[in-house]
């Protein structure tokens, strides 16, 4: 067995080659759901915005499935880069509660990888909404309960939700392992 | 075919926090990253088709007489028990021959090269191989960093089949004297592990007087359900 190869970090001069860089609208293939939008602010460990960090977003369709297929007809996968003041938005469907281990369910989140300048691998995190039973997601009870609510997105009724991402220090966003 | 995901890091991955490159205090989170099993969000991910890799193409010179040691990149892109990974999403950028990147943050007075692009992707084929030409890029300073140059190297994203095998990484030249002493590639505690992110010469990668060769194999997160013996 060989370990998987290093990562190194994306630098800050990348925009301009990845795919999709801003295909941030994951409906572009059709409208399989309502549409949400989640919105928010990046910051480091000194409270300054930062532009420039890539977030990957993955999600299941409204059934809890993933997209297995580059012509599924909801691809789950996106991408924003955060503008000079930090901002980004994802505008998506709600996704479905996931299969968990024995008979439980995860409830509906997103996972969100995030790489940046001046990070040496991915850092992950996930999305979940606080208009959703999320009490008995047995993946963020594995957060410290005072944590929770900074991974969980607080809409409207029109279905606009926000969180910010603070990367590092004082109100840290929970990450996960890989 | 069913991969699992052992838990990542270790040494041959690089601290999140690193001495010589010291953006990455205030990047890293400080709280410790929380465990969490592999579930279905995990082990599935995107599948790319050749409608995402679009018409950018995997010749950054377009063609053109571009200025550099013109060179073709080719490996493999494989998981942990060396099976290749097809239908990867790679994707590259790197700087010019003069170390400029053709972004509004690069503001070195260094010159652009308007015939070369700086960027290609495609999608693997079926024995996980990836191939392409370009040009060998410059060194670059480190803005604010008391005369840290960057190894002249090529940046990779890659995407294998699900979402923990995602990687970003950079590719370093054999036997660039920058190599030792840059902190981002000194960051990997592991040196057979740095020694992977340096490229091979090779001539059967190149063109007979004409492009130099460099092999750059990967190997992305995840091996088969079953160990294999020996
Ligand atoms: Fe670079």
């Amino acid at each position: 067995m060989t370990r998987p190869s290093a990562g190194q970090t994306l630098g800050p001069f990348y925009n301009y080659a990845l795919m999709g860089a801003n295909e941030f609208d994951l409906t572009r293939g059709g409208q399989h759901g309502p549409a949400i939008t989640i919105t928010g602010k990046l910051f480091d460990g000194e409270g300054a915005a930062r532009r420039d960090f890539l977030l990957e977003w993955w999600q299941a369709d409204a059934s809890g499935q993933y997209a297995n297929t580059a012509d599924a007809p909801f691809r789950g996968f996106g991408r924003c880069i955060t503008k000079p003041d930090g901002s980004f938005s994802f505008k998506t469907i709600k996704p479905g509660a996931v299969p968990f281990e024995g008979n439980s369910w995860q409830a509906p989140h997103a996972s969100l990888g995030i790489f940046g300048p001046g990070l040496m691998r991915r850092i992950v995190t996930r999305v979940y909404f606080a208009d959703e039973d999320n009490t008995a997601c047995p993946v963020l009870n594995l957060v410290p309960e005072a944590r929770r609510g900074k991974l969980i997105a607080r809409g409207d009724s029109a279905g606009a939700y926000t969180l910010d991402i603070r990367m590092s220090g004082e109100g840290e966003t929970p990450f996960f392992a890989e | 075919m069913t991969r699992v995901y052992e838990p990542f890091g270790g040494p041959s991955q690089p601290d999140l926090r690193t001495k010589r490159y010291m953006r990455t205090n205030v990047t890293a989170p400080a709280e410790a990253l929380i465990e969490l099993p592999r579930t279905a969000t995990e082990t599935s991910g995107p599948v790319f088709g050749a409608a995402d890799v679009g018409d950018v193409g995997v010749d950054l010179t377009n063609g053109n007489t571009v200025l550099g040691s013109l060179s073709v990149i080719a490996g493999q892109v494989l998981d942990e028990d060396g099976r290749p990974v097809a239908n990867a999403l790679v994707e590259f950028w790197q700087a010019n021959a003069s170390g400029k990147y053709p972004h509004e943050v690069d503001t070195r007075p260094a010159p652009q090269d308007p015939h070369f692009t700086g960027a290609g992707r495609m999608l693997t084929d079926a024995e996980g191989r990836y191939k392409f030409t370009t040009i060998k890029p410059g060194a670059y300073p480190v803005p604010s960093s008391n005369n840290w140059w960057r190894p002249p190297h090529i940046h990779f994203s890659l995407y294998g089949d699900a979402f923990a095998s995602r990687l970003i990484t950079q590719m370093y030249f054999p036997g660039d004297p920058l190599n030792s002493i840059d902190g981002i590639l000194q960051a990997v505690p592991d040196a057979a592990a740095r020694t992977r992110l340096i490229a091979q010469q090779d001539e059967s990668v190149g063109i007979h007087e004409h492009a130099l060769g460099y092999r750059f194999d990967i190997v992305l997160r995840g091996h088969s359900e079953t160990p294999m013996v020996g």
